[in-house]
């Protein structure tokens, strides 16, 4: 073999097949030529046992997983992104602004300057402001108030079964307790005079959303307006109106925040398979909510490990005495490991250990260094104890996944 | 990837994503979400390495999946869906790493000591805790070593090293994604390994921090 320390071509052609025989990317002849090398040269065979002590340490590099939001946020971004300027080659474009005549750009500009101001006047003499929709007091608009105020919403609902259905799952129904009332069932009861005042009080914003409505819901087919009306006047009469009017409300704010993607595909399934899909989502939702990011595990775990410190004499009365001996005598690491254990034992049945100033201002600032979702998840856990409970979930699933990990590098490494 | 290469294999039943692909070719948006999915961690893994930085490595990745997307019309199965993908993300790194040169923020984040996360309490507090059980410390050292080590490498050098030890991808398949013959390959492969060789020596003999390169 030649000099390590001065290179030449035979060592670096060697060094080559060195790694490519470690690779599997040596033709059977180059490998039999190889291995009888192998064989006889024992420098070369410790070549290929350091290649290969090298590649495995390769397994320390650091490989964060995606954020938990990274999917969703790709799918969303792609949804909005993904079809604008598709398929548009600018070169091609240039190219073929480049060979049509001029007489045809002069054509077609007045040609389109022309359907423009056609319109544009159209549009103009069409729509009126709203002052002038309701100087009638029979007008459509003074009629239909209370439901062109939500006739967007409207358009996510199919009939009252389905805001009934609705009801029926936990997510939505929890929030008509704390939802303030929208309005719907006053409004639809008011009279013309009424609603001709709350117009003319409305600021810009509200008047231009209601000519919006009123200009999209005249576009309707008769039919299609005769079916929202009746859905409407139906929500109006039933029983438990002001229930669900209030889940009619959360649903249209929970669908506009969904990823485009799921409201095609909600807006798109037949009604009998549309509230499954709606809990899919939701339990999809859920279970992204209980990923959480490796560094704010590692935050928790430092916290837990805090208190678990702090409160050692306590937390170690309720051991035996020879399992407390045992604690005392380990190195500091696996004290801190024991402690944590029994700490999570602890608050699983006494939250209130937590409920100390010391511990509540260490809670507060480990909980700001978390991440942005992170502190969102822990925002949604209702009380102290499913905080709690949150945090150690998280912590112990880690701790679980790093030990599969870890053992599964160990049985690769033994199998090899 | 070039279209007029002849179609050596059957891609279509031998790689999932292939079949995948071809359904987001069909408006699949499922089957979209499940390649984002099955692709994410190890597009990020790699870019990471790649540009350095990990919010500019998620960028990169949502920016290679809008291609992946707006050439869903386009796509033919000539490659392994990986090999594709991959192509598409060298492409986006190298005009990110020029883009980052030229306005001289080439900023390569060192993890050094404390490894997975960048940051050092946290690491040493994983490293105390029970979250890595064995040998907490040597762990954290050996990240930090190979990440030096692997820094240390140049460009190409590192996507070919990337791409070999965590895609399993063969000289061939590297060939084309970096668009190089696979002879180019075998030879870049080789002296990554040589530097590799070189700075993890002094570890992997005593166990001891390897000095940085200057």
């Amino acid at each position: 073999m030649a000099d390590e320390n001065h290179p030449s071509d035979e060592t670096e052609l060697l060094n080559e097949q060195l790694s490519a025989y470690f690779d599997g990317e040596l033709s059977p002849e180059e490998k039999g030529r190889f291995e009888e090398l192998l064989a006889t040269d024992h420098k070369l065979r410790e070549q290929l046992k350091n290649l290969e002590v090298n590649w495995d340490l390769l397994e320390n590099l650091p490989r964060d997983p995606a954020p938990s939001r990274f999917t969703a946020s790709t799918v969303e971004m792609v949804a909005i992104r993904g079809t604008s300027a598709e398929d548009t080659n600018p070169s091609r474009l240039i190219d073929w602004i480049r060979r049509v005549p001029q007489w045809l750009w002069i054509v077609t500009t007045a040609l389109v300057a022309g359907i423009s101001g056609y319109t544009a006047t159209t549009i103009i003499t069409q729509i009126k402001p709203v002052s002038d929709l309701i100087a009638d007091k029979n007008a459509p608009l003074l009629e239909h108030i209370s439901f062109l105020e939500y006739f967007p919403e409207y358009q996510l609902v199919d009939n009252i079964n389905f805001l009934k259905k609705l009801n029926e799952i936990d997510y939505f129904s929890s929030r008509t307790q704390v939802a303030a009332d929208p309005g719907i069932i006053k409004h639809g009861r008011e009279s013309k005079d009424e609603s001709r005042r709350r117009i003319h009080g409305m600021n810009s914003g509200e008047k231009n959303r209601l000519h919006q409505n009123y200009v999209s819901f005249e576009q309707l087919p008769a039919n299609e307006k005769v079916r929202f009306l009746n859905l409407h006047e139906e929500l109006l009469q039933s029983e438990n109106a002001d229930l669900l009017s209030k889940i009619f409300v959360a649903y249209a704010r929970w669908y506009q925040q969904l990823d485009p993607l799921d409201q095609v595909e909600i807006t798109l399934r037949a009604q009998n398979e549309k509230v499954s899909y709606i809990q899919r989502v939701l339990s999809l939702a859920e279970t992204s909510a209980r990923v959480v990011d490796g560094k704010d595990v590692i935050l928790m775990q430092r916290w837990l490990e805090g208190v678990a410190l702090r409160n050692e004499k306590q937390i170690l009365k309720s051991v035996e005495k020879s399992k407390r001996d045992a604690i005392a005598g380990m190195k500091q690491s696996e004290k801190y490991r024991q402690l944590t254990i029994l700490l999570r034992k602890k608050l699983k049945r006494d939250p209130r250990l937590l409920m100390n100033p010391t511990e509540r201002q260490q809670y507060i600032l480990m909980r700001s260094r978390l991440s942005k979702v992170c502190q969102e998840n822990l925002s949604r856990q209702p009380s102290v104890e499913d905080k709690i409970q949150f945090i150690m979930d998280a912590t112990r699933r880690a701790n679980r996944e790093q030990r599969i990990k870890n053992f599964d590098s160990r049985s690769d490494r033994l199998s090899k | 990837m070039s279209d007029s290469k002849p179609c050596p294999k059957n891609y279509v039943d031998e790689d999932a994503d292939v079949r995948l692909m071809l359904l987001v070719q069909k408006g699949d948006a499922n089957a979209f979400e499940e390649l984002v999915l099955r692709y994410q961690n190890r597009l990020i893994g790699v870019l990471e390495h790649l540009v350095g930085r990990k919010d500019l490595a998620e960028d990169l990745a949502q920016e290679v999946f809008l291609r992946v997307y707006r050439a869903r019309a386009r796509y033919q199965p000539h490659a392994k869906f990986s090999t594709w993908l991959f192509t598409i993300a060298n492409n986006l790194a190298s005009n990110a790493r020029r883009s980052l040169a030229r306005r001289r923020e080439v900023h390569i984040e060192q993890r050094g000591s404390e490894g997975l996360t960048g940051d050092p309490l946290a690491q040493l507090a994983l490293a105390a805790s029970g979250l890595m059980p064995n040998r907490q410390l040597d762990n954290v050292e050996a990240c930090s070593m190979v990440q030096q080590a692997i820094q240390g490498l140049n460009d190409r050098q590192r996507m070919a090293v990337l791409l070999a030890k965590f895609e399993d991808m063969s000289y061939a398949e590297i060939a084309e994604v970096m668009q190089l013959s696979p002879q180019a390959v075998k030879s870049l492969i080789s002296r990554a390994r040589g530097s590799l060789r070189e700075t993890l020596a002094v570890y992997v003999q005593s166990g001891k921090h390897p000095r940085k390169k200057s």
